[in-house]
């Protein structure tokens, strides 16, 4: 078994006349085998995928998967899709309409022997549960249906990487949901480096160990998925990743970590969820001070309820559970504390304009 | 009945057939499928998509010409022949392929193109990343999915060839058994007076047309039931 397993790129592609792709990062696959790529839309993520797939090619740069070299602007090497021997699945996974499931899912097995190309398509049939959908046409099978197959197509060759470019984003929630769960199951059993494409946050923290965080191109951030998500590096990180509120730090009396910190020149980042509630002063711990708010919207969102609350012409947004909204029958326009432990809020550098306020 | 010009009408579009399937769909296919960014590259592209077209637009007569001065025995293309084969290309069967397989290019080339604009390159991008080449993914996937309008190009360059004038006229004459086509004979038997013999064969030509445009119809429709499907 190897003991390590690295994919390095340092690549650069311009997409079009205002936004160019510049990406460099190494990857240790071993460590962390799936790595969520995690941005907004237009960030340039698609195109990344593509590229490490060898789909496009890059402007400059090198990409090496282990020793082997995939792409070299300068020496002129781009080894073509065929010989990457890696697994790609896109957004809207296309079957081939003219091969029924079982032909679609062995379609890349050509080189191998019937006999073991047979067992390893019912290996994967059974791994799938797809069971039943053998002779069916790709048009008789509903979205899930078609995602898994393509995904046990994906699969059939042994790619040695898979690159999942946001492989649930067109199911509908039921599907999406058990689809990803699903998926979770299949990566750890199958010990397959992947890379992930998302925008998605559930979707990145239920697969991903590691994520790379897109902006505008580049890599803004990489690190542990809990790691990036509770500790932006900047504010454009910060707004990357939703954190809803963002608020510009001031210098206490009491105490001056902000200045030992970098002055005024911070901002706090505050996830929504991180916020408690209560109506009663005498609810909020005595080391904390609470911020006073009045509610000035209530969304409901599924298993949680989003509030808004105006404290002093800050804008507040807290994430609480339906149970937890239910006990406490929060309603519009009445009082309320806020706070947040200290451990749960985190500071980062303004170093551009001054910015603030919620999303 | 003149059964000796139909034959050699029906010899004349299989051959055009033929030649246009084998020349057609790689013309096509790189047409469709060729990407580059530079703008030089791109008109000449353009200018050889014109070009394939012209025939659709150019009277019959004027190709005929330009053919018979491309292939006369003064001509580079003519000369070569002549000494390869010690005959000449005008008024040969040889000369009357070559007219057809121009005048009827683009009633092969379009379908073809047409086809293969409309696959979805998500598919072939499917293959290759599956390990399938460019070459095996043409054959496995590419073909079949875009077997419609294949057959349709075909068909159409069969027919084209089978019912065309003025190119034959022009570059073959009226030559018993060598040249003269199943329209020549039509316009032979008209000009002698023979209107019985021209009607059975205007009759005959008119039903296998019929079954022709038929036959590309119901290709036509499975190719919108595959395109629904896909």
């Amino acid at each position: 078994m190897a003991t390590e397993l690295k994919l390095k790129f340092k690549i650069k592609k311009r997409l079009s006349e205002r936004f160019t792709l510049e990406a460099e990062i190494q990857l240790d696959l071993l460590q962390s085998p799936i790595t969520a790529v995690f941005g907004p839309s237009g960030s340039g993520k698609t195109s990344l995928l593509r590229c490490l797939a060898g789909l496009e090619s890059p402007e400059y740069g090198e990409i090496t998967f282990q020793n082997e070299i995939w792409f070299d602007g300068a020496q002129g090497i781009s080894v073509p899709p065929q010989l990457r021997r890696i697994g790609y699945l896109s957004q809207e996974s296309k079957l081939f309409p003219h091969l029924n499931v079982k032909q679609n899912i062995g379609y890349g097995l050509r080189q191998l022997p019937d006999k073991e190309a047979k067992v390893r398509v019912s290996s994967l049939f059974s791994l799938l549960k797809l069971e039943g959908l053998e002779n069916h046409s790709p048009s008789q099978l509903s979205g899930g249906e078609t995602q898994r197959v393509a995904l046990a197509r994906t699969l059939a060759p042994q790619p040695r990487l898979l690159l999942l470019d946001e492989p649930l984003s067109a199911l509908d929630t039921p599907s999406r949901e058990s689809l990803r769960l699903e998926l979770r199951r299949l990566l750890k059993h199958l010990h397959l480096p992947a890379l992930l494409v998302t925008h998605d946050r559930t979707e990145t923290c239920t697969l991903a160990d590691e994520m790379l965080l897109m902006e505008q191109g580049r890599i803004e951030q990489k690190g542990r998925v809990d790691e990036v998500f509770r500790y932006p590096r900047s504010i454009s990180a910060a707004k990357a990743l939703g954190v809803e509120n963002l608020f510009r730090a001031v210098r206490s009396k009491e105490t001056k970590n902000a200045e030992k910190r970098g002055g005024e020149n911070q901002l706090v980042c505050i996830r929504a969820e991180d916020i408690t509630l209560t109506r009663n002063q005498e609810a909020v711990p005595t080391d904390l001070t609470p911020m006073v708010g009045i509610i000035q919207d209530i969304v409901q969102e599924g298993a949680l309820v989003r509030i808004r609350i105006d404290c002093c012409e800050v804008l507040l947004y807290a994430l609480i559970t339906r149970a937890s909204f239910e006990s406490y029958s929060f309603k519009n326009l009445e009082k309320v504390y806020a706070f947040v432990k200290p451990e749960r809020t985190h500071l980062i550098q303004d170093r551009n304009s001054v910015e603030g306020g919620g999303p | 009945m003149d059964w000796q010009a139909l034959w050699l009408s029906i010899q004349l579009a299989l051959a055009t057939t033929l030649i246009l399937l084998v020349v057609g769909l790689p013309l096509a296919h790189w047409l469709a499928t060729f990407q580059t960014k530079s703008k030089v590259v791109l008109h000449f592209m353009n200018s050889i998509e014109v070009i394939v077209s012209l025939p659709l637009v150019l009277p019959p007569t004027v190709i005929g010409f330009y053919v018979l001065s491309a292939i006369g025995p003064q001509s580079l293309v003519g000369h070569f022949y002549e000494t390869l084969t010690g005959g000449l290309l005008p008024f040969s069967f040889m000369g009357l392929l070559i007219g057809s397989c121009i005048y009827s290019l683009p009633f092969a080339v379009q379908p073809f193109l047409a086809s293969f604009r409309s696959l979805d390159q998500r598919l072939i991008e499917a293959s290759w990343c599956l390990g399938v080449s460019r070459l095996e993914t043409f054959f496995r996937l590419v073909l079949p999915l875009c077997r419609p309008g294949i057959l349709t190009g075909i068909i159409l360059s069969f027919a084209h060839t089978l019912g065309e004038f003025g190119v034959v006229l022009m570059i073959g004459g009226n030559i018993d058994g060598v040249t003269r086509t199943v329209s020549v004979s039509i316009f032979d038997d008209v000009q002698a007076l023979n209107y019985l013999a021209a009607g059975k064969m205007s009759v005959i030509l008119l039903l296998i047309s019929f079954v022709i445009l038929s036959a590309v119809n119901s290709f036509q429709r499975s190719s919108l039931r595959l395109w629904q499907q896909n």
